[in-house]
């Protein structure tokens, strides 16, 4: 409740975040064993030949079942441990188990039994159990078992006859129909048991391995065939999968399947492909997935009707934890990974949004549910009827055993002073690593894709180890109750206390029934339409963490009734239902309409253009952290920008696309066809050794035609480097002559260039802006004017004219307007770690009156500006593209980001120490090693990473150096929309899709045709640190203007935009052929769509 | 707890410290200190390279402390590049006393050098109980640990300016690219280590590249070339390897963390480094010989200053010529799953490391303490291997550099050319002493 007030403060002081939605609230209660009679435990007992090191899933622990078995309406309770015998407890209602385990058969064998499927695999109206064995144990003892309901509580174990006795090492099994034929089929997670470190990948990817592999099993009359290698399964030695989920991820009526894989291996997307056969698609269709993913979800979280996949992994939410616990970066490693033919791993729980384009937006940290410690089971259900799904996470791990001082100092310790056998040996010093109990998270949906944890307030404060979990009506009153398998403790029934507290809201209870031997019509899809928003469900079993929950599909809703639901049944025929009652169970049939409703093709805004622009960026392979590792992002890799202008006269724009470093800039001529030609000019190829952060064309000797004038800037120079020179390039008749004269002499690291008249003598002046001196980010050198004498002969104005533009810092972008309306060219700049700046030009003399123009004060990273008239009030609005929300680095007026830096320990560097809120404190980023690698003097200060582990910047800096170092704060990373009230430039919000992403591209205009000003936003950012990670949630956004100042989000599918990879400008150009964007990406061709 | 500690140091110093009587301190108590300060580095994982500066420190530092007390101690001004002479009161010398000065500056070196030096303090204490115990003056105690802070000041300001601190602010190494260039290794991929540690300044040395080797044999994938057959000798004999030549290679394994992977448990086996195992023979001859502790300190700065400047040498080489280790060139050419005994250092393979300063320490310790000089090492006793006997300290450098080949972490070139570096390095560094003797 403080950490709520808290909330609602920062809100009320800071009106530009924070989230308006009430949530309903919610709380469990644990229920008594003596009650419910369940006193099962998955209890492990260490012994020197069965431990972590002997089975390193030793922790993973056991699963949950549900299913009514007996079919009298009661869900029944199934769970398995790992060493001991599964237990089956038959809801006698009300609250009392029974243990008929014994009569019922189901314990199942000697092994180490892991996860648990529910279904009715023979269709023959019982529930039936498939219990997942694993272990350093032979063959023989990991055969899965399939326990078929005899009609009458007893079971018969018949996975051998039927063909599903996998005896791999298996996770998780779920049963599905991918073939439409109306059976269940069977898809199989397995793992390797074995470690593998030392391999070539592109080898190992092509073995076969049966037991650390998944396989897929065809179900032809109840007998189950495998078909791994005919349906395109990876089966590799690489595989640890630890999570599968199922769902139709591309809305096409057919199953899709995503497995998570523990280590480098990176998890499978198998989208179906309706002949028997999958196509794994992950690289396709996901930007960057968790590292060591564990349990995971597939559901859709924001209510648009398309499935949205969760992984979970181990990052800590504490500061503490996150640095004892983190492995340093280290940027190399990563991407030598990728190289090899891995992916994008990053060490934190991810969330992928799907588009219903084939690509997802990973929102995790925007969502707020990206680190909960070392996680199992997610859930997403709605636990508070209102509707939207909320988040249920398990977590914890036997032996805190990533624990940094642990791997570096205490085991070499413990081996030391023990004595014996090796082996013994380690299993006396494992027994002394703490344990890490951690208490499960519930986090809140607000219906608008973020997340308020409410652990606490809903009665999950304490720390346990939990493992599989599941959710179902168990009282049928109406709530989702929680049954949670924890580790080396009693399994407990957590209780929905919503009715009983008396805020159930409304709900409904939906049991589908289907044909064929599908009898419970597993994999049906239902929307649920109210008169208040959309619901949609899907009826998939398998769900979280070695676990399952065969019960009927249960959500709240926002409405007190449902105007209809339509389901989409198994074999993709639809039924539209209208008479569904609220608050109670309905049964529906499978009796789709004999018509179906045809596809409906969307118009989308843009489409991909036929217009041919033949540049590639080609950015060389330079890692920025090589000079600074502390930096948190590069400076490198950020062109290419792109100048237009009709250099030709021809009526026709041209463009000139910016080089990377040791890529000359290119000019392309428009035909008349709108095709774009390469325009040779020997003398860009002369500077190919400048990296081309901007350019503009403008007529610099007033002869009529538009000469060139391109920014040197970039990262990895030596200071003073002659290729940081700015080049002026002279129009002669097309052909582009460098004049190496008409500018003074710079060698400035510069990042943006804007032309005006300055001093309103009828020539063209230049503003400069300059970012980082090479090396030593953040130090920045002065952006500069340059003023024309008329015959583009540029000297550098007058100091006291421009003082106000020495200490600016690291500008990124700019642009010219008449603020103030005095007929002179006022200066909007913006910058990293910078406000908003705005210089009123009083005769040629720049005077900042930022404070004025610009009341918020927002200091940001903010990339890009773009200045336009967006609600038609005749005067310029701006959008200021920004770090945007989906960053685990947050700023806000109370707590701020900040970079301490300096040359702390004289050796030369300089040290940006980059501090963040965690759980309201501000914390440096780096991690200990990463910090006294960089200060060797802080060894002495740290030794150990416990000693660091709580380290503020003023624990870590002596008081000299604190007083020393120069310090940069930014409160505000939201991309924004400013509006001019009466010549005053007000923070305004954009909609929560502005900020997916780090914007560095804006473009307004009247995209969709329906006369009011759109935004058009891009960028992403793949070359961060580790701990930030790529962030490339951003396909091109489209925010659709109502022409007074408000903006809404056009999905991707109705945009038509899908631009993977970062952009770094966007240029609208007029062609013969209509109207076409240009989206200029780093290291890849530009892609252009026509609107 | 931590006088406990103080007293449980203190009972073993004590009941194995009363050989002498007239001397407060002795050689026991000078090793038993270095070995502190190496348990320390130890613990820091401290690099190969990193320790041995961190020994020359520390060992220069007992020696000119040495010096202020005895006329005969070989002082290494004139002969360590950039040294100073140590200004000291001699009034303060008087009231010293020399023993427990010189153990002192081993602590104090430590203190103030190592990571993780505060954990010598509770030695400290101990030594200067058993010095009370023993009834050493008050006066004498106080004068001994002032005498020891001064000097360790002056050191470590000599110290401060050899380069070490620059190296944090220089740009990070990126490997090479090319089939022939060193790439990160298996089962860590550690980046690389210490790349630019040839800028350091050296002690006796005129520079780096006095002893440059030459190239090593180019690298091909033709089966006939000497690279290639090089490269297949080291998988034959990794493939067949005999327990002798296992133990060998084990022996002087001398890997500061040897990383285990289970899963996601990981941690590091931790041994002294190579260096520091020349440190330890050193120790175990000055006692064979029983040489009193003033010897024992010359002779352990010999070898130390000699094995930073033999590191600093070979360090050159591995970054000119940045060979890439076996392990990587046989899982690209000859087999996926071969993977040597030892776990591959992370930095170029040539030449190999310990070859040079193994021979270096040999050729020194040979010239003060004479040839066929056998002994018994027991330094890898305490990370559970046995003792080995050598008959003389060449015969202990050559097995030392043919354990390399034995663990798959060197061509066999690296070795040879490894050996003939180091003793040339420590031949030079003889005739230098042979002068700074003779001044005396």
């Amino acid at each position: 409740m403080p950490k709520r007030f808290l909330y609602l403060l920062i809100s009320a002081l800071y009106p530009y975040i924070g989230l308006s939605q009430q949530f309903q609230s919610v709380s469990f209660q644990s229920v008594s064993q003596n009650e419910s009679g369940i006193n099962f435990a998955n209890i492990l007992k260490e012994t020197p030949l069965l431990n972590i090191i002997t089975y390193e899933y030793y922790y993973n622990g056991g699963g949950v079942g549900l299913g009514d078995f007996n079919n009298d309406g009661l869900i029944d309770i199934y769970f398995t441990g790992n060493m001991r015998p599964a237990a089956l407890y038959l809801n006698k209602g009300n609250w009392k188990f029974e243990d008929i385990t014994a009569k019922a058969r189901v314990g199942g064998k000697k092994g180490w039994k892991t996860g648990v499927s529910i279904a009715d695999v023979n269709g023959d109206g019982f529930q039936d159990i498939y219990v997942c064995y694993s272990g350093p144990v032979d063959a023989d003892q990991r055969k899965n078992e399939l326990f078929i309901n005899n009609g009458d509580l007893t079971f018969t174990e018949k996975a051998e006859a039927m063909g599903v006795a996998d005896a791999g090492y298996s996770t998780q099994a779920v049963f599905f129909d991918y073939d439409h034929d109306n059976d269940l089929d069977l898809f199989v997670i397995n793992h390797n048991n074995k470690n593998l470190r030392n391999f070539d990948a592109a080898f190992v990817k092509k073995m076969v391995d049966p037991d650390a592999g998944d396989h897929l099993y065809r179900n032809d009359n109840n007998v189950f065939t495998d078909v791994t290698a005919s349906a395109g399964i990876i089966a590799n030695p690489l595989g640890y999968g630890l999570g599968v989920a199922v769902s139709d991820i591309n809305n096409d009526g057919w199953p899709d399947i995503y497995v998570t894989n523990d280590y480098v291996e990176e998890d499978y997307l198998y989208i179906n492909n309706h002949d028997g056969t999958f196509t794994e698609k992950l690289k396709e269709e996901l930007g960057h997935i968790s590292n060591f993913s564990m349990g995971c979800d597939i559901a859709d979280m924001n209510n648009d009707g398309w499935t949205d996949i969760f992984t979970l992994d181990m990052l800590p939410e504490d500061n503490r934890r996150q640095k004892l616990l983190y492995m340093p970066d280290n940027y190399e490693v990563y991407n030598n990974q990728v190289q090899n033919g891995f992916y994008h791993q990053l060490m934190r729980n991810m969330l992928q949004l799907n588009n219903g384009n084939g690509t997802f937006s990973e929102i995790g940290e925007l969502s707020g549910i990206y680190c909960t410690d070392w996680s199992w089971a997610s859930l997403f259900a709605d636990f508070n009827n209102d509707g939207n799904k909320d988040l249920f996470i398990t977590n914890g791990y036997g032996r805190d055993m990533t624990n940094r001082d642990f791997v570096k100092f205490y085991a070499n310790e413990r081996l030391k002073f023990l004595r014996g056998e090796p082996s013994e040996n380690m299993f006396r010093m494992l027994q002394n690593i703490p344990v890490t109990r951690v208490h499960n998270y519930l986090y809140l949906n607000d219906g608008n894709m973020q997340f308020a944890d409410a652990s606490s307030t809903a009665g999950f404060d304490k720390p346990t180890l939990s493992n599989g979990a599941a959710y179902a009506d168990l009282d049928n009153d109406g709530d989702l109750d929680l049954v949670i398998n924890h580790l080396n403790a009693p399994a407990e029934v957590y209780r929905n206390m919503l009715v009983e507290n008396g805020n159930a809201g409304n709900w409904v209870k939906l049991n589908l029934k289907g044909y064929g031997k599908n009898i419970d019509a597993i994999g049906a899809a239902v929307n649920i339409y109210t008169p208040k928003g959309f619901i949609t469900l899907e009826n998939t079993p398998v769900h979280g963490f070695q676990s399952s929950m065969r019960a009927p599909l249960l959500t709240g809703l926002p409405a007190d009734n449902i105007d209809s639901i339509i389901i989409r049944w198994p074999d993709g025929k639809k039924e539209t239902v209208t008479d569904i009652k609220t608050n109670t169970l309905n049964t529906i049939m499978y009796k789709p309409a004999a018509t179906q409703d045809k596809q409906v093709n969307l118009a989308t805004v843009f489409h991909s253009s036929n217009i041919s622009l033949p540049y590639i960026h080609v950015s060389p392979e330079t890692n920025d952290f090589k000079a600074q590792p502390l930096m948190p992002n590069m400076i490198s890799h950020n062109g290419p920008r792109i100048a237009k202008a009709d250099i030709n006269k021809d009526g026709l724009e041209d463009l000139f696309v910016c080089g990377a470093q040791g890529q000359a800039g290119q000019l392309f001529i428009q035909l008349p066809n709108g095709n774009f030609v390469q325009s040779k000019q020997p003398a860009f190829d002369n500077d190919a050794a400048s990296e081309d952060t901007d350019a503009v064309f403008f007529d610099a000797d007033n002869d009529g035609d538009l000469d060139l004038y391109v920014v040197s800037g970039g990262y990895n120079f030596s200071i003073g480097d002659t290729a940081l020179q700015d080049r002026l390039y002279m129009n002669n008749n097309g052909i582009f002559q460098r004049n190496a004269t008409a500018l003074p002499a710079e060698f400035l690291s510069g990042s943006c260039v804007r032309a005006a008249d300055i001093d309103n003598d009828g020539d063209m002046d230049l503003f400069v802006g300059t970012r980082v001196k090479p090396g030593r980010y953040p130090e920045s050198s002065a952006s500069f004017l340059l003023i024309n004498n008329g015959k583009g002969i540029f000297t550098n104005a007058a100091a006291d004219d421009i003082n106000a533009l020495d200490s600016l810092g690291m500008v990124t972008d700019a642009a010219w307007l008449d603020a103030d309306k005095d007929g002179y060219k006022d200066l909007v700049v913006c910058g990293e770690w910078m406000k908003l700046h705005l210089f009123i030009n009083k005769k040629g003399k720049l005077i900042d009156q930022s404070e004025h123009y610009f009341p918020d004060a927002l200091s940001g990273w903010w990339n890009r500006l773009q200045l336009a008239d967006m609600d038609g009030d005749g005067d310029m609005d701006l959008v200021a593209g920004n770090l945007g929300l989906n960053c685990a680095i947050k700023a806000s007026n109370t707590e701020p980001a900040s970079l301490i830096y300096g040359d702390f320990d004289n050796n030369g560097s300089v040290d940006p120490l980059l501090c963040y809120y965690i759980r309201g404190k501000s914390y440096p980023m780096a991690s200990r090693d990463e910090i006294t690698d960089q200060m060797v003097s802080l060894r002495q200060k740290f030794p150990t990473y416990d000693s660091y582990a709580n380290s503020t910047i003023d624990d870590i800096l002596s008081t000299e150096q604190l007083q020393s170092a120069k310090k940069l704060s930014a409160n505000c990373f939201e991309t924004l929309y400013f509006e001019n009230d009466q010549g005053i430039f007000k923070a305004k919000k954009l909609p929560l899709q502005a900020n997916f992403f780090p914007v560095y591209a804006i473009s307004t205009g009247d995209f969709n045709a329906d006369g009011k000003q759109d935004i058009l936003l891009a960028g992403n950012t793949s070359y961060a640190r580790i701990k930030i990670g790529k962030i490339d949630a951003g396909y091109g956004t489209l925010l659709k203007g109502d022409g007074k100042g408000h903006f809404e989000y056009t999905p991707q599918l109705q945009s038509g935009l899908s631009v993977s990879g970062c952009t770094r400008d966007l240029v609208p150009i007029h062609t013969k052929n209509g109207n076409q964007i240009i989206f200029a990406l780093n290291n890849l061709p530009v892609m252009i769509y026509s609107y | 707890m931590k006088k406990l500690i103080i007293i449980i140091i203190i009972v073993l110093e004590i009941s194995s410290g009363f050989a002498q009587k007239k001397e407060f301190f002795t050689t026991n108590d000078y090793i038993r200190a270095l070995k502190s300060t190496t348990d320390i580095m130890i613990n820091d994982v401290t690099s190969p390279v990193a320790a041995s500066r961190y020994y020359a420190y520390i060992c220069l530092a007992a020696n000119q402390m040495a010096a202020l007390f005895n006329r005969q101690q070989p002082d290494f001004i004139n002969i360590a590049h950039g040294l100073n002479t140590i200004i000291a009161d001699d009034s303060m010398v008087k009231k010293s006393d020399p023993g427990l000065a010189v153990t002192l500056s081993l602590y104090k070196s430590g203190i103030k050098l190592l990571p993780s030096g505060y954990l010598l303090k509770p030695h400290i204490d101990s030594l200067l109980l058993i010095a009370k115990s023993k009834k050493m003056a008050d006066e004498k105690i106080k004068a001994s640990a002032a005498l020891a802070d001064n000097v360790i000041m002056q050191i470590t300001r000599y110290a401060s300016a050899d380069g070490f601190t620059r190296l944090s602010g220089i740009r990070r190494y990126t490997p090479l690219t090319g089939d022939e260039f060193w790439q990160p290794t298996a089962p860590g991929f550690m980046a690389a280590i210490e790349p630019y540690w040839q800028t350091l300044r050296t002690f006796i040395i005129d520079s780096c590249s006095q002893f440059a080797c030459g190239p090593p044999d180019p690298y091909s994938t033709d089966t006939a070339s000497a690279f290639y057959k090089g490269l297949y000798e080291v998988y034959t004999i990794g493939k067949n390897l005999s327990k002798e030549q296992a133990d060998i290679a084990m022996f002087w394994d001398c890997n500061p963390f040897a990383l285990q992977q289970v899963g996601h448990l990981e941690f590091g086996v931790k041994k002294i480094s190579p260096g520091g195992h020349w440190m330890g023979i050193a120790g175990i001859a000055c006692k064979k010989k029983k040489l009193d502790i003033f010897k024992t300190t010359y002779i352990h700065a010999i070898v130390a200053v000699s094995l930073a400047d033999a590191f600093i040498s070979c360090w050159y080489g591995k970054y000119k010529y940045n060979r890439v280790r076996p392990v990587t060139a046989i899982n690209r050419l000859i087999d996926h799953h071969w993977s040597p005994l030892l776990q591959t250092p992370p930095f170029p393979e040539y030449t190999s490391g310990h070859s040079v300063i193994s021979a270096t320490a040999s050729i020194v310790l040979t010239h003060v303490l004479g040839d066929g000089f056998s002994f018994t090492d027991d330094t890898e006793v305490e990370f559970g291997l046995p003792k080995r006997n050598f008959d003389s300290f060449i015969n202990a450098s050559k097995e030392a550099g043919i354990s390399r080949l034995y663990g798959g972490i060197h061509y066999r070139d690296a070795i040879d050319i490894g050996l003939k570096e180091g003793e040339q390095i420590g031949k030079f560094i003889v005739a230098r002493c042979i002068n700074m003797q003779a001044k005396q």
